[in-house]
């Protein structure tokens, strides 16, 4: 103990226990600062999060409970304020319905070379918070088989600003500190059909005829696309071939005329869809009909003409039908068929 | 001496630790992530409304509903597709229950109040469900067990195709009544008044006579009455164009024509034609005439057109012709009781092209959903729930 002593009189400065005190709130001071401290990191945390769940749940909400604003907007999409991807029938949204055309739309506006330029970009960017989001829409399915159920997951389309063909992430995902993923159930198609026609042969014999249509550069950028042959099952009724004719007659030979188009005989199965990964299919195994470099006039932006011969036996039959996939699909979704109404998913990603 | 402050000092230090010791205890038993408790559960409810608007939309819930009132096939079918749909749209993490409510006559049937669903067959499931923490459930109302027994069906029967065409639908509907007859006296007495033996729906699938008018005024005031609805096909109109049967079936007849094609359905968001495709083509035997009719839509009595047929009178100029015509109509007789008029008016021979069986199974569907959509009994409405929880199978 630390004293003085002056004129008699006894005073205490300082004492081990002012010390011991001091002490004692400086650990105090020191531990509620510290306190604060993780206090405001877990509350900037938490805000952080449930801005980012918020923001991914509201954007999976309007593309799957919304056709957009404005409904047309895939048709003038300088025009669109909130890209919906629902469809839309007669003025009525079917909620977690996609629609093909609007997927295409809004991929193509965020598509490498386009989404910089693009007028929606500030829309868009608004909705999801910035441009740190992937979109990833697929199928799933359930069968039961032999007493149990076997669940599959596929993703076909997957999405992001300046996406490439090719990437199967965005970049500066990998170095994410925070990543928050919605998921949403769909139903949806997997292609659209640009036309189709039913062949039916009472007596044997061939039948030959062309469909002429046009090609607009959104939907040759947007779409695949493909040709689905869909015969019967059992040989006995499956038409003998069909011939395809892109741009050009129908060819002769699947060797000789390789750049005129494809061949399908029965010996192929009872669905094929050209291209496909196989040499009489042209060994194409990614982009539809317009990206096969073995046709000398592939289709093009502009006026096209498919020109097809069927030859059969009696009682066969066939289907042909001109179906467009999202660009960059799995040529084998061109083999499902295009009408029917499948279970599958959206996912809105968004990280930090 | 004076040692005043030093007491006061040690328990203002004594007070300053055990307030910082109560901030820091409450910051660190606050919760380590506030997002799940939030935010999981707003999926999961998400999760269930979604897969259950799904379920609806892809005609699942409806199929698997037809089963159970139909008990055909068996309803363990039922159970089989509404499991592939929901585990087809629900990821692997999810599980599920649904219940659907069954009405009086399928609770006797089935021995069970609801039909409940669960991931799969395990008896661990209804234990598990009754032991979650967190779950979130969806309820739809569906009006699909509008499919009844003893439905009583007045039919006017005048050719032997339309007796085979009776006898294929009662096989279908084996619990339905049907009263034939071709005599117009008995036919006229049970349509003029309402009591235990009025038919719920009559059926004129083609007839080849013309009706009195005491005849034609009964049905009309019947139908107006919302004691029974009338399906009607055939040359119905063709022998019957007055303004009384223009009236029931909100139609009137312009003309008939041979060359046309089939028909196509253009509407699948009604009742009659929910089990078919937009676009789908309903073969017609091409040998027997279609008719030309004009929906005659007033206010309060609306008239949908559920499937069309074309035809080119002045190639290549085509027109639409509508080939089936349902008339609903929903009228406050008095504050909080509606009368409900309907009746549905098919423009082709259909009994002739199923019974030579040109879209023979087609017809048949279509004139089944015909006659129960017109028939006066009020549907039923049943619960559907969808509950779902993140856990592991049971």
């Amino acid at each position: 103990m630390w004293k003085s002593e002056s004129r008699g009189s006894k005073g205490q400065i300082f004492t081990l226990d002012v010390f011991f005190a001091v002490g004692v709130f400086a650990l105090a001071l020191g531990l509620l600062g510290s306190s604060f401290g993780e206090l405001r990191g877990r509350v900037e945390a938490y805000w952080s999060g449930y801005s980012l769940e918020r923001t991914a749940n509201d954007a999976a909400d309007v593309l799957v409970y919304t056709c957009g604003t404005p409904s047309d907007w895939a048709d003038r999409p300088e025009s669109l304020k909130v890209p919906g991807i629902a469809e839309n029938w007669r003025n009525l949204t079917l909620k977690c319905s996609i629609d093909l055309w609007r997927l295409a739309r809004l991929r193509e506006i965020l598509r490498s070379g386009n989404w910089d330029s693009s007028p929606a970009k500030e829309s868009i960017s608004r909705m999801f918070g910035g441009e740190r989001f992937w979109i990833r829409v697929g199928l799933r399915e359930a069968v039961f088989v032999a007493g149990s159920y076997r669940e599959s997951e596929m993703i076909l389309w997957s999405f992001w600003p300046r996406w490439q063909p090719g990437q199967s992430q965005p970049s500066g995902f990998e170095n994410a500190s925070k990543v928050v993923v919605v998921r949403r159930p769909i139903l949806l198609r997997t292609g659209r059909v640009l036309w189709e026609n039913y062949i039916e042969f009472a007596d044997a014999g061939t039948r030959e005829n062309e469909f002429e249509f046009w090609l607009s550069q959104f939907e040759y950028d947007a779409f695949d696309l493909y040709i689905r042959v869909v015969s019967d099952p059992d040989p006995a009724y499956r038409v003998d071939n069909v011939s395809l004719g892109i741009n050009e007659d129908p060819p002769e030979d699947p060797v000789a005329d390789t750049e005129d188009g494809y061949i399908y005989n029965s010996s192929m199965g009872a669905e094929n869809a050209f291209p496909n990964p196989f040499p009489a299919g042209h060994g194409v195994i990614h982009g539809g009909i317009e990206n096969d470099v073995w046709l000398e006039e592939p289709f093009e932006p502009g006026s096209n003409e498919l020109e097809y011969r069927v030859t059969g036996d009696a009682n066969t039959w066939a289907l042909l039908q001109l179906v467009e996939l999202p660009a960059c699909s799995p040529p084998s979704l061109a083999l499902m068929d295009p009408k029917c109404v499948r279970t599958g998913f959206l996912e809105v990603v968004l990280w930090r | 001496m004076r040692e005043g402050g030093f007491i006061l000092s040690l328990d203002a230090v004594f007070a300053l630790l055990l307030t910082t010791m109560l901030v820091a205890a409450a910051v660190k038993l606050a919760p380590p992530i506030l997002g799940y408790q939030e935010h999981g559960y707003e999926r999961l409810s998400r999760f269930a409304s979604d897969a259950l608007l799904c379920l609806e939309r892809r005609g699942a819930l409806s199929e698997a509903i037809g089963m159970l009132a139909r008990r055909v096939p068996l309803p363990e079918n039922a159970k089989l597709i509404l499991r592939e749909n929901l585990r087809s749209l629900l990821p692997s993490y999810l599980q599920f229950r649904l219940d659907i409510g069954l009405p009086p006559h399928l609770q006797a049937k089935l021995k069970t109040e609801k039909l409940t669903v669960y991931p799969d067959d395990s008896p661990a499931w209804p234990g598990a469900f009754e032991n979650l923490e967190e779950v979130a459930a969806c309820t739809r109302v569906t009006v699909d067990f509008v499919i009844l027994e003893n439905l009583r069906i007045l039919a006017w029967v005048d050719e032997n195709d339309e007796n085979i065409f009776l006898d294929n639908i009662h096989n279908l509907r084996p619990n339905w009544i049907f009263i034939r007859t071709n005599d117009e006296t008995y036919f006229r007495s049970l349509i003029s008044q309402l009591n235990e033996n009025t038919p719920h729906v009559v059926f004129l699938p083609d007839v080849d006579n013309s009706f009195a008018l005491a005849t034609r005024l009964a049905l009309e005031r019947g139908n107006r009455n919302g004691w029974y609805g009338v399906v009607g096909g055939g040359a119905t109109m063709l022998n019957n164009n007055t303004p009384e049967f223009q009236r029931i079936f909100a139609a009137r007849l312009r003309t008939s024509r041979t060359q046309t094609q089939d028909i196509l359905i253009v509407d699948n968001t009604h009742y009659l034609t929910e089990n078919f495709q937009v676009g789908e083509n309903i073969p017609y035997l091409d040998t027997m005439p279609q008719y030309r009719y004009e929906p005659q839509r007033r206010l309060g009595r609306p008239v949908y057109v559920l499937a069309q047929s074309y035809w080119t009178p002045k190639p290549p100029r085509r027109r639409d012709n509508s080939a089936i015509l349902a008339k609903d109509s929903l009228t406050e007789i008095s504050p909080g009781v509606y009368r409900r008029e309907r009746a549905t008016l098919f423009n082709t021979h259909f009994v002739e092209s199923a019974t030579q069986g040109v879209g023979e199974n087609q017809w048949l569907t279509l004139a089944i959903r015909a006659l129960e959509w017109s028939s006066r009994k009020k549907p039923e409405f049943e619960p559907v729930t969808l509950y779902v929880w993140r856990g592991p199978h049971a």
